[in-house]
């Protein structure tokens, strides 16, 4: 005789919540809420003067992290129901742009500190959510966190997300001036879109400043710009890669940045992963990134209404490489590198012909590169990767003849008597004059 | 820096020349497909250029491009030229491939190498299969020989078969066959990736190969052609003829060694294939060549010496 029964499988909060903080660096936490900020930005600004107006400020504090936007607000409805929630309720979409996974804020505040306090204000409404983990960790059973309701207009209306008690690393970390100034540089690069539209960003009251990347485009010499439109579990991607010779051989800054819609992604990626091979340069085959590649800058764009389709995995700071867009745009980012490996090649081969020729042989390509400007990546036409064809001239030839020569014999004692007649010095005076003098009198 | 020498006269190499004879029949075979005419032709035409000779006076194609990685050769080349629509692009195929602009139409592209499957051949088949147009045939000649001693493992390593160990030249035929296809198939794979089903691209191999006029060639070949191409491209019947082949199993090609008169002598009779083993074996020539005369003797050239000594 069998009897039906059950058994526990529900989670403790702790283990949820060591296991929600596990892939998360505090780098990733605090791009996290971030992230928040800035899909509440895009949702709340967006207007003929693009982020102008939006704001969002960052405190980084050995005792405390904050960070407050004035980027609209979450209203009741959403928090009550939706914006706490472990994971994203179905039928739920709001119209985000890189805060898809329902997990940011959590995961982020349980990853930096024990208590935090969320106040947000809205058009209509504001609320307070105040928690301290640990006690909200002691009952299993109650998934809520309490919230404090008001009402009234906002002026500005936003959000603030303040987290204390910092976990002993975190608060190291924050005490650093070296992690801080890393951390605005990163926030730069991160937002560099968002930026560019108007948002303003501040580390502790330090603003993150735009950041431009050039390409150089000159006569004969332009930079890489394609794009496409791909599918990704049916929801449509756009790619776009722009790519060419950057400002200056820069060992960090060199290699490709991918952008998951405006959001970066990979930095200066010079490994596998962004296509660059395993042979020396020079050898046969794509290479590996080396310093004689040091003024290559590549720039992908992934976007999206779907971020979900986006070849990013869940902390946004790497790179999902079996997604299906990923895949296609690799194989385009490594004919990429291929151009440039090329030009490489070619830049050497000059002058190395310069050299062995002592100086004789033109450096075209050099100098393309000498005189051409650079322009922001942006702003570069659709077109493909171009350099100018090394120079091809063999210096024996010479110029086939236009003219040609005529010979007659006359009596040296008649020659002589025309020269002193007519003044001239050269038998090949009165050879041209002779034939002129024909000439007019024949054919006019 | 050394002198360039020409290469053995590869118009003397019967295998390789009824090799370029097939594929060229094969290519003709595509103007369902596309125009032949209308065809770009990339090859490496040496100091001999006998595939674009071919290419022109048999196909039409009058758009041609050679790669040439010997800078010494530069000026041989250029005096070689048998024609005056032949482009020359003095660089490896590695560095060349990328500057030849291969979206603006289908190509006939043959990359004769010499050397083996290495990661310049894989490089290039990515070049090529990343960036083309629906139509564009990509054939590849490799050096299949056997390869002995340090040289082995190095090669084996390179195209990731560490673990393979060939014997026969057969054995280093199929690994190498392999190395090209499989990469050429995780290339398309990729470049399919995210792409909607129309403009998504099939390999339909047309070539798999084998000959030696000295060291085992081998050569693969195929055609791109993208999802609304596909029954244009079944309207070419490659699969009619004896040697295309589409799968893993090679199709060797042999030139039996005759004389003139045996020659005639077996042509008299042909296409009729068994009444050429009959009259063979008359004039004491063994089957085995018949056969392979009967398999070839529409491609293969007969050599007479143009000049009386």
């Amino acid at each position: 005789m069998t009897t039906q029964s059950k058994a526990i499988a529900s989670a403790t909060k702790s283990f949820f919540v060591d296991m929600l903080v596990r892939d998360i660096g505090v780098d990733g936490a605090i791009l996290d809420l971030i992230d928040n900020a800035v899909d509440a930005a895009y949702t709340h600004h967006r207007s003929d003067n693009g982020l102008d107006s939006a704001t969002i400020d960052v405190t980084l504090d050995p005792d405390r992290f904050e960070i407050t936007d004035n980027c609209g607000g979450i209203d009741i409805e959403t928090a009550q129901n939706y914006a706490f929630r472990f994971g994203r309720a179905p039928g739920f979409n709001p119209a985000t742009r890189i805060g898809e996974f329902g997990i940011g804020m959590k995961r982020a505040v349980f990853r930096l500190g024990s208590n935090f306090r969320v106040t947000s204000s809205a058009p209509e409404t504001r609320f307070v959510v105040d928690v301290d983990v640990k006690e909200w960790k002691q009952d299993d059973d109650d998934w809520t966190f309490p919230m404090e309701i008001g009402a009234g207009q906002a002026e500005d209306p936003g959000t603030s997300v303040v987290v204390w008690n910092l976990h002993a690393g975190v608060s190291d970390l924050f005490k650093q001036d070296r992690y801080r100034s890393r951390m605005l540089r990163e926030v730069a690069d991160r937002y560099a879109e968002a930026i560019k539209s108007g948002l303003n960003v501040s580390l502790n009251k330090e603003p993150a400043d735009q950041r431009i990347h050039t390409l150089l485009e000159g006569k004969g010499i332009r930079p890489e710009h394609q794009s496409e439109v791909l599918l990704s579990g049916g929801q449509e991607v756009f790619l776009r890669i722009i790519a060419g010779i950057g400002p200056d051989r820069h060992p960090t800054e060199s290699g490709w940045y991918v952008y998951c819609n405006g959001r970066l992604v990979l930095k200066a990626d010079r490994t596998e992963l962004t296509g660059w091979g395993t042979v020396e340069p020079g050898a046969r085959g794509v290479p590996v990134w080396h310093p004689q590649y040091g003024r290559f800058r590549g720039f992908v764009y992934f976007t999206s209404d779907a971020p979900a389709a986006l070849p990013w995995t869940t902390t946004k700071t790497e790179i999902d490489v079996s997604s299906a867009v990923y895949r296609n745009a690799l194989v385009k980012m490594r004919a990429v590198i291929r151009s440039y490996a090329a030009f490489t090649n070619e830049l050497k081969a000059e002058t190395s012909e310069f050299e062995d020729s002592s100086g004789e042989t033109k450096r075209l390509i050099l100098n393309a590169v000498v005189n051409a400007r650079f322009k922001a990546a942006s702003d570069v036409q659709i077109g493909k990767f171009q350099i100018p064809e090394r120079s091809r001239e063999v210096p024996t030839t010479p110029p086939s003849p236009q003219t040609t020569s005529i010979q007659f014999q006359a009596k040296v004692a008649r020659v002589n008597a025309l020269k002193s007649a007519l003044n001239l010095r050269t038998n090949r005076q009165i050879g041209e004059l002779a034939f002129e003098r024909l000439y007019a009198e024949e054919i006019g | 820096m050394s002198v360039f020498r020409p290469k053995i006269d590869y118009s003397l190499r019967p295998a390789k020349a009824t090799v370029r004879r097939m594929i060229v029949e094969a290519l003709g075979r595509l103007d369902p497909l596309v125009p032949v005419d209308q065809y770009r032709y990339v090859g490496m035409g040496g100091t001999y250029f006998r595939d674009f000779q071919i290419v022109h006076r048999r196909l039409g194609i009058r758009s041609m491009v050679t790669i040439e990685d010997d800078l010494r050769a530069e000026e041989r080349i250029r005096f070689n030229l048998p024609l005056a629509c032949i482009k020359v692009v003095m660089q490896h195929t590695n560095d060349a491939l990328p500057g030849i602009t291969l979206e603006d139409g289908p190509h006939i592209i043959w990359l004769d190498y010499e050397g083996r499957v290495d990661q310049g051949v894989l490089s290039d088949i990515e070049e090529v299969v990343g960036r083309c147009t629906s139509a564009t045939v990509l054939i590849l000649t490799v050096n299949a020989d056997r390869v002995t001693g340090d040289q082995r493992d190095l090669w084996l390593s390179e195209i990731d078969a560490d673990r393979a160990d060939p014997k026969t030249k057969a054995e280093y035929a199929q690994i190498s066959y392999k190395a090209l296809r499989e990469h050429l198939n995780d290339v398309l794979g990729s470049r399919n990736a995210g792409q909607p089903k129309g403009r998504q691209m099939q390999f339909h191999q047309m070539f798999h190969m084998i000959h030696a006029d000295g060291a085992q060639m081998l050569t693969v070949g195929g055609s791109l052609v993208a999802e609304v191409d596909q029954l244009r491209w079944h309207q070419c019947r490659l699969d009619s003829l004896t040697f295309t082949r589409s799968g893993e199993e090679p199709y060797v090609v042999t030139v039996p060694l005759l004389t003139r008169r045996e020659w005639q002598h077996l042509l008299s009779v042909m296409p009729d294939k068994t009444e050429v083993i009959n009259i063979a074996s008359e004039a004491g020539i063994p089957a085995k060549e018949a056969r392979e005369f009967a398999a070839i003797y529409r491609y293969a050239p007969l050599f007479v010496e143009a000049e009386d000594w």
